[in-house]
Order: C-alpha cells, then structure tokens, then sequence
C-alpha cells in the first residue's frame, strides 16, 4: 500500500488547485447549454432592437432639446453618450443578475452539480467557470449595445479615452454582479430566492444607496453656529461693503463628508466618477456623467453654504476687491479627490467575498449541509 | 484479508443531518474486483452512505478507505479512481449523449482523443450509438440512465459506486446492466451496487452488505444465502398425499392457495434429502423451489427482526 501512496503522493494538493482546462470546461458546458436555448438569442435580438430605439430617442431628444433652448454650441455627444452609457447599464443590472442567480442551485435541481463536483473539477474550477461563463453572456450585452455608444461618438465632444474607461468600468461592475449573483445561487436553496436576492442586491447599490444618501443628509442635517466677519457698513454708492466686523453665522452642515460612502457603491455614480478628466476643468463640462462627477465630489467635500456676504471679508476684518470677490465666489471650494477608487476596493471586496462564499458551499467532501439540501 | 485486497473498508462510519441520524455505526469490507450489493429499506441511509464513500459527503464520525486512500483527506485520489452515478441525476439536456461523455471526460481532464474514443466505445457498450447525437432531453428515462452508467464509467474508474441503476430499465436493459456490471467485476473493476430488486441483486453480486435504519446488520455472500434459505415452494400433483405425508413425519408447512405449501428446510442438503424422501413416497411432485431469492429471505428476516 504504501508505495502505491508514494507514487500517488504529488496529487495530494490538486483538490484546491485552479486550472485553465477545468475553468475552461465549466464555462464551455455553461456557454454551450445556454447558446442552445434558442429563447436566449431571442432575448439578444429584443436588447439589440430595444436599446437601439431608446439610444436613438436619446440621441434624437438631446438634440433638438440644445438646438432649442439654448444659442450657444453646446457639445450634445456628452449628453448623448452620458445618456445612453446610463441606459446601457441600467438595463445590463437589469440582465445580468438572471444569468448567474441560478448557475448553482440550477443546477443542483436538476442533478447536474453533483456530477461536477464528483468529477476532478476543484470547486474553484466549478465556481470560476461558471462566474465566467456568466460575465461572458452579460459582456454578450454590453458588446451588444456597443454601436449606440460609438454612434454617440460621432456626435463629437467625448473623448475617445472616457468611452474607453467607461466600458472598462461597466464590463467590471458586471462582473461582480454577476459573482453576488452566483453567491445567492450558491447560498440560497430555491431558485425563486436566489433570483430575488441577486436583484435585491443590485437595487441595494443602485437605488438604496441613494435614497440612503438623502435620509441621511436630513437626519444629520444640524446647524453650525460659527462666529465669523461679515459686512457692517456699506458703500452708499456701490452698494458694496465697506468694512466687516465679527458676527455669529449659521450653516448647514449636511454631513455629507460621512455619507458619501452610500454615494461611492453606486454603480451609476462610479461610472460617471471614473471619466479621467483633471479636476479644475470638471465645471465645465457638460453632460451627465460630468455633472454626477462633479457632483460627487462636491459632496465628499461637504461645503458648507458660502454666504454671500462671508466672501466680502478678510479674517483680520479687511475687505476684499470686487474682483476677489467675485473669483471667491465662482470657486466651489476645495473639490475632494475621486471616489471611484473607493468604489472600485468595495466592488472588488464585495466580488471576492461572493466568489469565495459560493466556493465554501460547494467544496466537497461536504461537512454541514444546509437545511433541505441534498447532494443526490 | 490483507488491506490491499479490499476496494473499501469503512469502520464505525456515521453522518448526521441535524439531530438526524441518517447513518450509524456502519462498519463493512468491499473486496476488490468482485460485486457487493448495498440493500436497505427506503431511508436506511444507503445513498448516505454512497455519497461518504464517493468524497461528496464527510463522515461525522468513523473512518474509511476508498481504493487505498481516505476520500476526506485524500479526496482526489478517491474521486480520480471512483465513478459514481448517483440515484437521482441530471443530464445536461441540450447537450447530445456523445457531448456528455466527452464533456464528463474533460472533467475528469482526460485528453481531447481519448476523451472521443471512450465516447464511442461507451456508446456502444450502453446501446446508444444510434442516440449518439441525440439531445439528452429526447432519450427516455431509461435511456437516460443508461448514459449515466457510461457517464460513470468514462474515466475507467477501478470502482464504480452505483445507486439504484436498474431504476426505470426495461426487462432487456436490466439484463444488459448485470452483463455489464459482472463484466467490469471479471476485468478488476470493484462494483458497489444498491437496488431494491433483489431477485436482480442475486444474479450479478458475490456478497450483500445489509443495512438497517442507517446501520450494518449483516453481511452475506449470495453462496452462503443460497446455503441457508429456509423456505421451500413444493407442489404435488394431487395435494392430499403430499400433505399426509408431511403430517406424518411432523414438518411444519402452510398450505398456499394454488394447492402448494411451503414447507421451512433449513439448509440446502436438507432439501435435497426432502425431496429424496418425498420422491420415494411416490408423491408425484411437479414443483420444487426455494421461495423467493436468496438475499430476500435475509433481507425479510432482518425486518422481522427490526420490528
Ligand atoms: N441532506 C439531508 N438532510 C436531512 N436529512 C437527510 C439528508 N439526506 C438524507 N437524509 C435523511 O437520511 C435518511 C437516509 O437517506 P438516504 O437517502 O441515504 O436513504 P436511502 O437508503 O438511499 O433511501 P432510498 O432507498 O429511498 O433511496 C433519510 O431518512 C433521509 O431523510
Ligand atoms: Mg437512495
């Protein structure tokens, strides 16, 4: 016996191990049954027709909306782009979390997941396929809807590099859909369930956290009391101050500064946050996606309302120009950094947490079933 | 026997499912390369069982070996060697039969060309050449379970656990099963096999591991079954004579509506004799059988005894 062992003993750390052929041949047999499924091109076919008559809506609506209202050129490829960048993926979080919601309980179902797991597949191989052959299809969408973003473009004013960083940021934000997606297959035993939770998932980052956000800011909304220079005489002629003396003020503080977290999941929020664009020229620029921007991290920031009046003085009393003035206030304040990089750790947390949660409840030999599950 | 001349050897093996105790104490030997059946009542924990043997399921306590190796540390020596084809399984339904063995086979990460190869001589051993391009969902259920033993059998597993495989075979497929099963059993390959159909089990197993409300009651070649049956089918062509005589040498017997009896004879040599005596009586015998098989007289005994 014990040589039979030596000669075996190599195998001892395959259990764990991560292949290209066993991650290959998960996604195959997951990618070749649902290609099968001719209600699967069907759906294609809708997304492709569907989402081309919105963008084109979009597209057709910007247009005439900034030929209308206003004189000067306004560059309508941002609106156009930012517009359907977020139809795009509104309608990809609406997709993707049936792809994967029931890959393991699916499967477990009908019999078939035993089999994989009897076999030499590890149960990372299994879960990495299947994550895999999920985000594949999901990406089948985006790549779907790609000529409307291109069409966008030739409206002119998108920077060929945002479009690029933008997809790059919804192709990733659907990969970890779509592994939360396989964790509630994993975790959940009906299908039903797992398919809701999936959706309750994407919901929770996509609009609970803003609704979060607007709670929040009324519940931690408090005034600050401030003891501050403002104006106390005025120019009879110009109407402008002519000297300033210590006075109590009072803010608004939203707190914003804490809430901006629930701002930074939010998928919408992170793509738009992700345009590489240098900060000073963001008030500028035009469109949603630069307005989500700028707005974001306008928040983090957490100004507190600029008084008119505050912007007239000096902290030793003085007063300002009319030209300082006027420069104080177009300045928005000290605009926080990105916060997509938060969103990006939190996603990736989020996504490797999910993968690693469906691997523990599929790994074998099996020491605690949950309740009213059965191998075979 | 020595260590290396055993496919399993399981020892005081138990699992539980909540406060459920779906398998206790069971301790049993499977030798290798011969067939040994797995007989229980519905519930008995025999699935249970197949599942801890096969790596899927981990004991709550106990210890086993699978082929040489514990399939809970060493669990993927067990399942390189071990093919299992559970009670209640799955096809992949839009694949065809050919692409479900060749995709099983790349699960086991056989190569592309043996992985064809095995497909084909596993099609024509399970008869289905012709459905080999066939979506699984238009076989029939017994087709279906016919690609599960192939499915079960494509990495050439030195044993094959199989759980209830004759469910749902017609008569000619269930004879083809035993071909195959004793087949693989001539060629080394050590056969677990559980089923409910016992007059099945006798002709294709050596040896029956009996379980009862998930433990090891007994265990038992078909050759000492054989030995030991006890009751005996006799029909004469007139009744009477058969029955005065069985009165006068004082055998129990119960007399059967067809004008048979059944008469309790412990142990083969003594059945023969009977028959002898009964012949020299000039009784004019036209029936002479053991009732029922020879692991179904264990297997109602043992509920008797549970009861
Ligand atoms: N995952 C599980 N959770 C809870 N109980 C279970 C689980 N799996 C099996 N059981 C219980 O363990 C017992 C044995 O089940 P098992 O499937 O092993 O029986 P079996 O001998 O294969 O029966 P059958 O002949 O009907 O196939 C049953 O009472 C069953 O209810
Ligand atoms: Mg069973």
């Amino acid at each position: 016996m014990s040589t039979v062992e030596q000669a075996d003993s190599p195998e001892t750390t395959m259990p764990r191990r991560l292949t290209w052929h066993g991650v290959y041949t998960v996604a195959q047999l997951e990618l070749i049954q649902r290609l099968r499924s001719s209600r699967w091109k069907i759906v294609l076919a809708l997304w492709f027709v569907g989402v081309g008559v919105i963008c084109l809506l979009i597209t057709t609506a910007t247009t005439s909306m900034t030929t209308t209202t206003s004189s000067n050129i306004v560059p309508t490829g941002q609106w156009i782009f930012g517009l359907n960048v977020y139809f795009i993926l509104f309608m990809g979080l609406l997709v993707t979390p049936s792809l994967g919601s029931t890959a393991i309980n699916g499967d477990r179902n009908g019999g078939t997941l035993a089999i994989l797991q009897a076999s030499l597949l590890s149960s990372w191989e299994i879960i990495v396929g299947k994550w895999l052959a999920g985000w594949t299809t999901s990406l089948a969408f985006l790549g779907a809807s790609m000529p409307y973003i291109i069409w966008s473009l030739a409206a002119g004013g998108v920077d060929i590099l945002d479009v690029v960083v933008v997809l790059v940021f919804m192709m990733f934000i659907l990969a970890v859909v779509c592994a939360v997606s396989l964790f509630w297959s994993a975790k959940m035993v009906k299908t039903a369930t797992s398919t809701l939770m999936s959706y309750f998932s994407v919901a929770l980052v996509s609009f609970i956290s803003l609704l979060l956000f607007g709670l929040g800011t009324l519940v931690f909304q408090h005034t600050v009391t401030d003891r501050q220079m403002t104006p106390s005489a005025y120019s009879p002629t110009t109407g402008d101050p002519i000297s300033c003396e210590v006075s109590t003020v009072y803010t608004q503080d939203f707190g914003m500064n804490y809430l901006w977290p629930l701002l930074a999941v939010n998928p919408f929020v992170l793509v738009a946050d992700s345009s590489p664009q240098p900060v000073e020229t963001l008030a500028e620029e035009t469109g949603p996606l630069a307005a989500v921007q700028l707005g974001v991290r306008y928040a983090r920031s957490n100004p507190q309302d600029r008084d008119w009046d505050q912007a007239w003085c000096n902290e030793d009393g003085t007063v300002v120009s009319s030209a300082e003035h006027s420069a104080r206030m177009e300045n928005y304040g000290d605009i926080a950094g990105p916060v997509w990089p938060y969103g990006i750790a939190l996603y990736t947390i989020f996504g490797g947490l999910a993968l690693f949660g469906a691997e523990r409840r599929i790994r074998t030999p099996i020491a605690t079933l949950a309740k009213g599950v059965r191998i075979a | 026997m020595s260590d290396g001349d055993l496919s399993v050897s399981a020892d005081r093996l138990s699992r539980v499912f909540g406060s459920f105790v779906a398998v206790a104490d069971a301790s049993f030997t499977v030798p290798r390369g011969g067939v040994t059946a797995l007989i229980g009542p519905n519930g008995s924990g025999k699935t249970t069982l197949m599942l801890m043997l096969a790596g899927l399921l981990t004991p709550t306590s106990g210890s086993m070996k699978v082929c040489g190796f514990d399939p809970v540390t060493q669990n993927y020596q067990v399942r390189s060697r071990v093919g299992w084809m559970p009670d209640q399984f799955g096809m992949w339904d839009s694949l065809t039969a050919r692409e479900a063995l060749t995709m099983t086979g790349a699960t086991y990460r056989l190569s592309a060309e043996h992985r064809a190869l095995r497909a084909s001589e596993l099609l024509d051993l399970v008869h289905l050449v012709e459905f080999a391009d066939q979506p699984a969902h238009v076989l029939s259920r017994g087709q279906k379970q016919r690609l599960g033993l192939a499915r079960a059998l494509m990495h050439s597993p030195q044993m094959l656990i199989l759980d209830e495989p004759a469910n749902g075979l017609d008569p000619r497929s269930r004879i083809e099963l035993r071909g195959i099963v004793r087949q693989l059993a001539d060629t080394g390959t050590t056969v677990l096999i559980s089923s409910h159909v016992l007059a099945e089990l006798d002709e294709m197993v050596d040896d029956a591991v009996f379980l009862s409300a998930g433990r090891t009651v007994a265990r038992e070649t078909v050759r000492d079954a054989r030995l030991s049956r006890s009751t005996w089918h006799v029909r004469a062509i007139d009744k009477d004579p058969l029955v005065n005589w069985l009165e006068e040498i004082h055998v129990p017997f119960a007399l059967g509506a067809d004008s048979s009896v059944s008469v309790n004879i412990s142990g083969e040599e003594n059945a023969a004799r009977f028959l002898r005596d009964a012949l020299a009586q000039d009784i004019s015998i036209v029936e002479f059988a053991p009732r029922g098989g020879a692991l179904e007289q264990t297997y109602l005994q043992l509920n008797e005894e549970r009861r």
